[in-house]
């Protein structure tokens, strides 16, 4: 497509006032956003004044502000509270982070009872208690998609920033590269991460009944745990 | 457990300014303005987006996979470089075609109840 030229006319005070204008309007949208598309959008804004002043003049540019203002209110809106829905899906890590050790232990269960990795994550989103549940369900919803493991894994980090998760996703990632055995790999991440954060003890009552099924064997600290009941 | 992949009804039905941005993209890559310019021509200024709902729509698409950023920019002699050009992904190409499909069935059926004429009677009439 050919750019719309600069001509005597985009000097032209409507314009150069329409443009400093928009960019501050961008200061309503998150951060985040105004960083990544700030720029395209304004650049979009000044390219879109240029052509109604080209094609009506003045009154062009004012008849585009019109829809312009509406619709920078309503999107401004929206992605504030995506950033305050993922605020909260932060404070969810917390919790989160209490279920990975035993999430990562139902994990290699399954791989060595040899269930693929998909039947593993739709077993955990059926089966795992929240937040852990939901986290999985979303990411078994996109791999049913059609989408690719690694941008449903990246998805799923995205929703759910968890340091001990982005471990796991590692070592998923590097599998799919490298090749080996999935379950060996993870295996060895359960003790450190429930060294690191001591479990809810949330998991292990919700998957039992799966666990018994498979006849797995249960980490060390969840055998005490049940054990101590 | 099933593995039934890949299962597109999740993402249907599309909003119309998204199904319109998978269409801007089916013919090519492009950037904002040009997606803009494209949708305003397909729908003959019936759907006209600003900047917010396209960026907003193009964050989304890019974090589910539909689309891509290109990773090499236009030759600053031809085009400002400080455009991003996007394209549609295989994925995108899937839920696009998914969606025109799921359209055609309902104009079918509303073709099918009188709503609208038939296919031969839409062709004497001019009708597309």
């Amino acid at each position: 497509m050919r750019p719309i030229s600069a001509s005597p006319a985009s000097r032209s005070h409507a314009l150069i006032l329409s443009d400093r204008v928009y960019r501050r309007l961008l200061v309503a949208y998150p951060a985040e956003f105004r960083q990544r598309y700030g720029p395209e959008m304004a650049q979009v804004f000044r390219t879109s004044c240029r052509a109604s002043y080209h094609a009506s003049g003045a009154g062009g540019v004012v008849r585009l502000w019109l829809p312009t203002l509406w619709d920078w209110a309503w999107t401004a809106v929206r992605e504030r509270f995506s950033v305050l829905f993922r605020r909260s899906m932060m404070n969810d890590t917390v919790s989160f982070d209490r279920q990975v050790g035993d999430l990562v232990w139902s994990m290699v269960t399954g791989l060595r009872a040899a269930y693929s990795l998909p039947q593993v994550i739709e077993a955990i989103s059926l089966n795992a208690p929240e937040p852990t549940a939901s986290a999985f369900k979303r990411l078994h919803a996109d791999l049913t998609s059609g989408l690719p493991l690694e941008q449903g894994l990246a998805n799923l980090l995205k929703a759910v920033p968890s340091k001990h998760l982005a471990q796991v996703v590692a070592v998923i990632q590097e599998q799919r590269k490298a090749g080996g055995n999935l379950a060996e790999l993870l295996a060895p991440l359960v003790d450190g991460i429930l060294k690191q954060v001591p479990s809810d003890g949330a998991f292990y009552p919700a998957m039992r009944q799966e666990a018994e099924v498979l006849g797995a064997p249960l980490p060390e600290r969840v055998q005490s745990q049940k054990q101590g009941e | 457990m099933s593995t039934d992949f890949p299962d597109l009804k999740h993402f249907l039905p599309l909003t119309p300014a998204a199904f319109n941005i998978l269409l801007a993209l089916a013919d090519g890559e492009k950037h904002g303005y040009a997606i803009m310019q494209a949708i305003a021509l397909r729908t003959a200024g019936e759907v006209r987006m600003g900047p917010g709902t396209l960026y907003g729509l193009i964050k989304r698409m890019l974090a589910n996979g539909w689309i891509e950023e290109l990773d090499e920019r236009p030759d600053p002699a031809l085009d400002d470089e400080r455009r991003r050009y996007y394209r549609l992904s295989d994925l995108g190409q899937r839920v696009a075609t998914a969606e025109a499909e799921r359209l055609a069935r309902l104009v079918a059926a509303a073709r099918q109840q009188g709503l609208l004429p038939t296919k031969g009677r839409a062709i004497l009439l001019g009708s597309p």
